[in-house]
């Protein structure tokens, strides 16, 4: 129990809105940019996003080094703008595998909700 | 607009794919839903990605703030001593503009809560003649009641007449004013009734209305409605009811009254009757949308056809009731309407406050610029270092200027209240400051103190902000360009003051020069009894004034009684013609006895007094001023004739001719002057006193009246008293003036004061070395006082001119003015100079006297 209380540090623990994003651009791979990251959480969880309030935890999850980024070709369809595409780091997917872990371990023997 | 919004809101590394992304995504709904569901989702998504952007905006701002509060805080407890120089000096200038913006506002609002105001006129008589015309306070009695009859356009109307009375209730006698009244006054006046029923109040013969004081004068705290009170008007005495009270007068009304009553109780029922003299004032009230005008060529011949040829047959003029407090110069007087405060008074009280308040502000930037420039560079330098932004920094030091202008602000309020009461014992007004009353500016006061702050904070922020930290600590940029300012800021400081001494000076030496003219006559240990009340039966009989006459000149204290029809200053208006001459003149009359010109002591020029030996005086003797005898022109005055001087007694001849004697105030020339022998009507006695004790005297005197006329009040005055207060409202003035001067010239000293420490600080290394090489201390005091000196000469040059033609236009109002002496704009340079020099001087003194030692140590 102690040692495993060692290894979750708790600044690695993400937020929920960090780890939707973070799962959502590890889902789409190579296709992750804002457009699709959004309309992933949105497909999986129904929630009424709004697209602005993606960009603020994504440059915070890239300042944290959870994400990398790059721009891709210009399209046409975006008035010139190039798409900026994401990708998440070792460190990104640790921090959900530890988001995770911590978020067992909180539900570790409640059970009422179990049958769902 | 949406891209400009997103490009303000978002990450900046984002921008770019952001605006892409939701170009996408607009797109896409476009293609499948139609184009307003497109701009729907796309306005919605910026609004919702806007909201958590300001709340993170506010919230960070929110957090510098309170770091910029505590470092203000911080810096204003760190120097005390400027920082309240700064805050109180504005707070100064402040409660001077908010004191004056509150009389403005009690000026304007004069009469205003009359629901019709607008629509009131007063009906005024005027009289042409060859040698100019005469407006009239009255008018014929049934004008008001013809014109409300005859013409739809006039709603309401009602005519007025004071009286004064004494009035019984009960076992209490009062002295009362009282306006008689046609039961349509309610109509035209919006005097709220707190008991009774307005329409009905008036309608009877013998009923009254109180106002809520006088109510509580006569009744206490018993319900006056329906009492009887028995109203005492000259000889007659009549039990009236009281059948309304009305609500307390506000202090801004030009009409005020303790009772209302018929008028017919008051002048009788020759009020209702054309030619019988100008009875009553008259105030009509127009239907909305009329034009006066139009009104007034129509009524003319209404009015002419019902009055006789040559009697005061003229023409009828309308003046808007709403212009009499502001200062209409054709609607001066009023028999009626309390009289008002001169106009020009509001003007300059502004244009002072305004000046006080630049004053104020130039200090407050004068100071934080020398204080940011002087002291605070090693704090800037430090913490351009640790890597305080620009922005932040200069964020920092608006930030102070506004707290501190907004705390002047707060100090400026309280000190105008704590002023308020004197203030209104000056200006003779009930002003209380509501913050929050109509019309207030607290929203203005506070952007301009926000402004006058950011202004202050900004200025050494832009400056200091743009020099390397490594000069900051070195000092280098203050030898440089950026004095000027301040030298601007001073001169104006200096002028300004310098200006307002000047004009207090002037208007000082003017009440003095009112106060101690020659009038002509010695007003001087002269008491006037006020025996108006007196019965007329007392006053016909002629019984009173010789029994009184006789029993005082017994005592050794009395010298000479004298018997007046009116009172100084209150003279009547009458029209003289001299025989064979067309054009007659207005001339002032009054009707005295054989004693005024002892009692009074004033000089013959040509001729008689009247005297006991002539019969003939009683009935055409006329004796006439200097004046007089200018405006006619007449060469031999004593063998000249009046052919029509008084309409009820014809010719007279002018027996004597008296020196120009100032019986009006200093405020009016002379006028020319009549005087007739009076027997039997007299409303005031003058009685020179002689010795050194008027106390005695005044007791001699009381006991003497209260034999000859048992059960009248005793009212006197001390003539001299009376004349000085006609000139009550410049003695106010000059008091004003002189207080919001010493004001001035304390901020000024303050400011200049830290402005002297600051620059002998920065200097101290200067002086150290100055002093080490040989310098005398003189010299450094010079060096350092200087500057200053330079800067007040030059103001002092500057404001000569400005005050001379102020004063010159001030004072030209006056006939009797007091010269524009050199010497007093010298002096009011010295006043403002000498202190400030002062200030300075003694911290270059204390500068200049340092041990070299310390001062070079000081690194």
């Amino acid at each position: 129990m102690h040692t495993d209380c060692l290894e979750i540090n708790m600044k690695r623990i993400l937020t929920r809105s960090e780890e939707f994003l973070l799962l959502a651009v590890v889902r789409l791979g190579d296709l992750a940019y804002p457009v699709s990251i959004f309309d992933e959480i949105v497909k999986a969880t129904g929630s009424s996003l709004t697209l602005g309030a993606i960009y603020f935890p994504l440059q915070r999850l890239e300042e944290r080094g959870f994400l990398t980024s790059y721009l891709g070709d210009p399209t046409t369809d975006r008035s010139g703008k190039s798409k900026r595409y994401y990708l998440a780091t070792k460190e990104g997917l640790q921090a959900l595998a530890i988001t995770r872990k911590a978020q067992e371990r909180m539900w570790e023997g409640i059970e009422c909700f179990k049958k769902n | 607009m949406g891209r400009w919004i997103l490009y303000k809101i978002l990450p900046i590394q984002l921008k770019h794919t952001a605006y892409g992304d939701f170009e996408e995504i607009y797109r896409r709904i476009l293609r499948e839903s139609g184009e307003r569901e497109a701009k729907t989702w796309y306005w919605k998504h910026i609004f919702l990605s806007a909201i958590p952007f300001f709340c993170a905006n506010i919230h960070w701002r929110f957090i510098m703030i309170k770091e910029y509060l505590k470092l203000t805080l911080r810096h204003i407890r760190h120097r005390k001593g400027t920082a309240f120089v700064n805050i109180v000096g504005l707070a100064v200038g402040f409660a001077c503009c908010i004191l004056v913006f509150y009389f403005i506002r009690d000026e304007l609002s004069f009469d205003r809560f009359h629901t019709h105001i607008d629509s009131i006129y007063e009906v005024k008589s005027k009289v042409t003649y060859n040698g100019g015309s005469e407006v009239y306070k009255e008018t014929e009695g049934p004008v008001a009641p013809t014109l409300a009859a005859d013409f739809v356009e006039v709603e309401a109307a009602t005519r007025l007449a004071k009286v004064d009375l004494i009035v019984k209730a009960g076992e209490n006698i009062f002295r009362q004013k009282g306006i008689g009244v046609d039961p349509s006054f309610f109509d035209v006046f919006s005097f709220p009734l707190a008991q009774g029923n307005s329409s009905s109040a008036l309608s009877e013969p013998l009923s009254v209305v109180l106002s809520a004081k006088s109510a509580r004068l006569l009744f206490g705290t018993s319900d006056p409605l329906g009492r009887i009170i028995s109203i005492k008007i000259a000889d007659e005495t009549s039990d009236c009811r009281v059948t309304g009270i009305t609500k307390d007068i506000p202090a801004n009304s030009s009409l005020k009254y303790d009772l209302l009553l018929p008028i017919l109780l008051v002048k009788g029922l020759e009020i209702n009757q054309w030619n019988t003299g100008l009875d009553a004032a008259s105030f009509i009230r127009l239907r909305k949308d009329t034009d006066p005008n139009a009104l007034e060529a129509k009524f003319q011949s209404t009015i002419d056809k019902q009055l006789d040829k040559g009697a005061s047959k003229g023409s009828h003029y309308l003046f808007p009731f709403a212009d009499y407090h502001k200062g209409a110069r054709t609607y001066s007087f009023s028999s009626i309407l309390e009289p008002r405060s001169s106009p020009s008074h509001s003007i300059i009280l502004a244009g002072i406050a305004f000046l006080v308040l630049i004053v104020a502000g130039l200090n407050f930037l004068n100071l934080s610029i020398a204080v940011a420039a002087a002291k605070r560079i090693k704090e800037i330098g430090i913490r351009k270092l640790l890597g305080a932004g620009k922005k932040q920094l200069f964020h920092q030091f608006r930030f102070e200027g506004i707290v501190m202008s907004l705390a002047a602000l707060v100090v400026g309020f309280l000190i105008a209240q704590i002023v308020l009461p004197v203030f209104n014992q000056f200006a003779g007004k009930a002003v209380r400051l509501d913050l929050l009353g109509p019309g207030f500016p607290v929203l203005a006061l506070i952007f301009f103190a926000v402004f006058l702050g950011a202004l202050a904070g900004s200025y050494p922020g832009w400056f200091l902000l743009r020099v390397r930290p490594v000069d900051l600590f070195k000092g280098k940029f203050l030898l440089g360009r950026k004095k000027s300012f301040n030298r601007v800021f001073l001169l104006f400081q200096f002028g300004i003051s310098i200006f307002l001494v000047i004009t207090a000076g002037f208007l000082f030496r003017q009440h003095r020069h009112l106060l101690r003219a020659d009038l002509g006559y010695r007003p001087e240990r002269v008491v006037v009894l006020d025996i108006e009340q007196l019965t007329s039966q007392f006053q016909k009989s002629s019984q009173f004034l010789p029994v009184l006459k006789a029993n005082l000149l017994q005592y050794p204290e009395i010298k000479s009684v004298s018997g007046s029809y009116s009172g100084m200053s209150s003279w009547s208006a009458m029209i003289a013609k001299t025989e064979g001459e067309q054009s007659p003149v207005i001339v002032r009359f009054n009707g005295v006895d054989h004693d005024f010109i002892e009692t009074l002591d004033i000089e013959m020029v040509e001729g008689r007094w009247f005297s006991a030996e002539y019969p003939s005086d009683k009935t055409d003797g006329v004796i006439v001023n200097e004046a007089f005898v200018n405006k006619f022109n007449i060469k031999k005055p004593t063998e000249r004739i009046l052919s029509e001087f008084i309409k009820f007694r014809g010719p007279g001849k002018i027996i004597g001719v008296i020196r120009d004697f100032h019986f009006d105030s200093l405020l009016q020339p002379i006028q020319p002057a009549m005087l007739n022998l009076e027997g039997e009507r007299f409303k005031r006695v003058f009685i020179r006193l002689e010795g050194d004790n008027p106390g005695r005297a005044i007791d001699i005197i009381k006991k003497e009246f209260s034999v000859a006329a048992p059960d009248y009040p005793f009212l006197f005055s001390f003539l001299d008293d009376e004349v000085a207060s006609q000139y009550d409202g410049e003695r106010r003035w000059s008091l004003m003036v002189t207080v919001v001067c010493i004001f001035a010239i304390l901020i000024a000293c303050a400011g200049v004061f830290a402005l002297a420490m600051i620059a002998a600080t920065r200097r101290t290394k200067e002086i150290g070395v100055r002093k080490v090489l040989g310098a005398s201390i003189v010299r450094i005091v010079g060096l350092l006082t200087g500057e200053f000196m330079w800067i007040a000469g030059v103001a002092v040059v500057l404001t000569w001119p400005a005050a001379f033609l102020t004063m010159h236009k001030i004072l030209a109002d006056y006939p009797y003015r007091t010269p524009l002496s050199f010497w007093v704009f010298v002096a009011g340079g010295m006043v403002v100079l000498v202190p400030i020099l002062a200030t300075v001087g003694l911290q270059a003194v204390r500068a200049a006297i340092r041990n070299p030692v310390e001062s070079l140590r000081y690194e």
